[in-house]
């Protein structure tokens, strides 16, 4: 895992590399599904000081999508 | 080796409706988009453009679905000399809503391998798509200098 952060000005270029994963492998499906979310969360509590709502985990189990 | 594809996934605190508007509303997308104006009446097969603030043209396609709130493809490709012989390639995006948030996906594909596009978009989607959940969550776009895309590296 190596997480890069780049400051520009007033905001930081964060770049999440996840590698040595088997290819279509059980551990890179659900990195692929969750590193989106953490980060999403992350910027989201940076920016406006809370986290994503707890509807985020719902995501993953692909209830139906019509809210 | 597979060709080229840009997978984006994030997730951001809003309704499908004002995503969509995010997406598809020049006037907004100009607060986000390095100042481009998305122009359109996204109707599928009508043409697609990204205007820059003097009014010239810097990419073009066309629109190929346009379901909304859920669902928008379009293909572009920047009209500049350096990705001259270049096709456009499709970018597809999808809006899932989940209680009070969106997933929104966006795959970019159909680029030829070795595709100097795919590098550009690879650059720059990271940096609107980020700055279009900070203004819709936040209010204000992130102010992101042009040159830390590094789009000549």
């Amino acid at each position: 895992m190596t997480f890069d952060l780049e400051p520009h000005g007033s905001i930081v270029k964060l770049t999440v590399k996840h590698d040595n994963l088997a290819e279509g492998g059980k551990t890179f499906l659900g990195i692929s599904e969750g590193w989106p979310m953490v980060i999403a969360s992350l910027k989201s509590i940076l920016e406006t000081g809370r986290p994503l709502p707890s509807d985020l985990k719902s995501s993953s189990q692909k209830e139906p999508a019509r809210a | 080796m597979p060709k080229p594809e840009f997978i984006y996934v994030t997730y951001i605190e809003t309704t499908p409706e004002k995503l969509w508007h995010a997406l598809t509303d020049g006037n907004f997308t100009e607060r986000y988009w390095f100042g481009a104006r998305l122009r359109s009446d996204w109707k599928v097969g009508s043409s697609f453009e990204m205007v820059r603030s003097d009014g010239t043209v810097s990419d073009a396609g066309k629109v190929v679905e346009c379901e909304p709130p859920r669902r928008l493809a379009y293909t572009f490709v920047n009209q500049s000399d350096r990705y001259r012989n270049e096709f456009p390639a499709l970018a597809t995006f999808v809006l899932e809503p989940y209680g009070k948030l969106v997933k929104l996906t966006l795959t970019h594909e159909g680029f030829a391998e070795g595709s100097k596009f795919f590098e550009g978009i690879s650059k720059g989607w990271p940096a609107i798509l980020s700055s279009l959940k900070s203004i819709l969550e936040t209010g204000q776009p992130l102010e992101i200098p042009y040159a830390a895309l590094k789009l000549d590296s």
